[in-house]
């Protein structure tokens, strides 16, 4: 899967679960972009994104996760 | 050694000095030494626990890191969160535990008679344990390397300006500046008085004269009327934020001045629009702390990890998502409470803000469609100031229980605020039912006078997105002294000076 595809698969998660069907994420894209993205609705994301991916994130990835860049790295590397 | 007194005043330029003179290599040094007779000034017994708790998890964390295999690695850091808290527990909530299971057991006709230990609670201890503790799980984690210096890491966990009540600083954010020689710079010494003069005038000038009027209700609490009741819980609200509020910009003032940055600790907190953004505007330290120590765990552990999952697969996935959460937010805002003090009113206090939080998170969609439904988010400012009212209304709901010893005292103003409003009948009656509270019209002119001038200024800090020292950097030099002269005459003669600690010293 490569980075494009896994944005693509991303889109949707987002849009689910801050309940916005125009949202749009890119790489850069931060939680400071997304109205509802807080702390409770990180992780919520985070374990859609698992589900999504077959994954699981470590605690310091899901502490330094500065971007949706960052989560695509890690998926990238972690998903088969 | 508070920094409301005499001895701070003496203690802190002969700290700075020394600080900038010695040689590098003798810097931190220095700051420790100063640092443990800061600490000693209090109780020099005590300084033996901080000494054991770094030293502790000092160990603990080179022994996590040198540990390859995981669960030797869990091991480590469970002795080390053990010992750390069963300090805390011992120290702090022995008493109230063993009181509730003297109270569980007695009907049950089991007779309990627990060991009396009579221990004084050692000032900040909640403050450093959490802070070092934080360090440890950082270490565990990966997020940073174990501090191979005893020295910095001694520094970090007893630096002065912020020992006693934080801010708790993250490893991340301040170890590196231990390794860092920070040498005399003009703007830093400016920057740092700045922010100390303000934290002064909140603290002497503000939160002590406010004290007055709040220890006078909680004295006299069947003496005032309904509204000098609510009056009474807006002045504890202003006195509990410019308490912990000036003595965390005290704290990050000091540190700036020897070239450190502290985090800020508090941003407007009365101005959020909701509960969730309150925490996120006050005592932003501890909230942090909870969230990546505490709420991020419980959150990701088995048990709520599975019941996501089992709710998810039978179909109920709104439920799959606001029951867990809930579960760890109510366990973080328990253990919020208790962290505050060892009394069920803290318990109370805090229990109250989960519910707040849970209430508010389940019902978000909902409030935001009825918003468009009915055109109310298109009205102009008033809802942002409904919003900001109703969150400062909860918070002092929440108030009640925080400053009341006993739950009789809580129920007794949750009862009796709506009675009593007669007194509007005569007007100036009313205003001498007002200015009774705080026992003199002088010092209720003081109150209203500065809180009004903190507000305004707040509104200002908001509108420019700047702190005050950042704007009064940008004034000419004429009016920035005219500033200190007021702040420093308003400081010395209007100011409570006693025996008044700060109220976060007993977490």
């Amino acid at each position: 899967m490569n980075r494009e595809e896994i944005l693509e698969q991303l889109q949707p998660i987002f849009a689910e679960v801050f309940e916005d069907d125009t949202l749009v994420v890119t790489e850069q894209t931060t939680a400071a972009d997304v109205e509802k993205w807080d702390s409770l609705s990180h992780l919520t994301l985070i374990y859609e994104v698992e589900m999504n991916f077959g994954i699981k994130f470590q605690m310091k990835e899901i502490l330094e996760m500065q971007n949706v860049g960052a989560m695509v790295d890690i998926i990238a590397r972690e998903a088969k | 050694m508070a920094f409301n007194s005499l001895s701070f005043l003496i203690f802190f330029p002969i700290a700075v000095m020394g600080y900038y003179l010695v040689p590098n290599k003798m810097k931190n040094l220095w700051l420790l030494v100063l640092s443990y007779y800061f600490y000693m000034c209090w109780n020099a017994t005590y300084a033996l626990l901080i000494f054991f708790s770094t030293a502790s998890t000092y160990l603990c964390a080179r022994l996590i890191q040198k540990i390859a295999e995981p669960r030797g690695k869990k091991l480590a850091l469970g002795l080390n969160i053990g010992v750390n808290l069963g300090i805390l527990f011992l120290f702090k909530y022995y008493e109230m535990f063993t009181q509730l299971l003297v109270d569980i057991l007695d009907p049950l006709g089991v007779v309990f008679v627990p060991a009396k230990l009579s221990l004084l609670l050692p000032v900040g201890i909640s403050f450093y344990t959490f802070q070092a503790l934080g360090y440890s799980i950082d270490v565990y984690r990966g997020t940073i390397e174990h501090e191979k210096s005893f020295l910095n890491y001694a520094l970090f966990v007893s630096f002065f300006p912020q020992l006693v009540a934080g801010p708790i600083e993250r490893s991340e954010n301040l170890l590196p500046q231990f390794r860092q020689v920070h040498t005399f710079q003009y703007d830093n010494v400016a920057q740092g008085l700045r922010i100390m003069l303000l934290g002064f005038f909140k603290k002497v000038v503000i939160a002590d004269n406010a004290g007055i009027a709040v220890d006078r209700m909680y004295t006299y609490l069947d003496k005032f009327p309904g509204p000098v009741l609510i009056f009474g819980v807006i002045l504890f609200a202003v006195q509990v934020y410019c308490d912990f509020g000036g003595y965390s910009d005290i704290a990050v003032g000091a540190a700036k001045v020897m070239g450190f940055d502290l985090m800020r600790n508090f941003d407007h907190p009365y101005f959020a629009q909701s509960i969730a953004e309150f925490w996120r505007r006050w005592h932003i330290s501890l909230g942090g702390w909870f969230r990546d120590y505490l709420f991020y765990p419980v959150l990701r552990s088995k048990l709520c990890m599975n019941m996501m999952r089992k709710l998810n697969k039978s179909g109920h996935r709104q439920l799959g998502r606001i029951l867990p959460t809930a579960i760890a937010q109510m366990v973080v805002w328990f253990t919020t409470g208790l962290w505050h003090g060892a009394a069920w009113t803290f318990v109370a206090w805090g229990s109250l803000h989960g519910i707040y939080q849970i209430v508010g998170n389940a019902t978000q969609s909902y409030r935001k469609k009825l918003a468009k439904k009915t055109g109310w988010d298109r009205v102009p400012v008033l809802p942002k100031l409904v919003r900001i009212v109703t969150t400062f209304t909860l918070v002092c709901v929440g108030y009640v229980f925080f400053r009341s010893a006993t739950f009789g005292q809580a129920y007794y103003i949750l009862t009796h605020w709506y009675r009593g409003w007669g007194i509007f009948a005569d007007p100036a009656g009313a205003v001498g039912a007002f200015v009774s509270l705080a026992d003199s019209a002088y010092i209720t002119c003081i109150i209203l006078i500065s809180t009004a001038a903190l507000w305004l200024l707040e509104l200002y800090e908001r509108k420019k997105n700047q702190r005050f020292e950042q704007i009064v950097a940008e004034l000419t030099l004429p009016v920035q002294w005219c500033i200190y002269y007021v702040m420093l005459f308003a400081i010395a003669l209007f100011g409570a000076f006693g025996q008044s600690s700060f109220i976060y010293f007993q977490f």
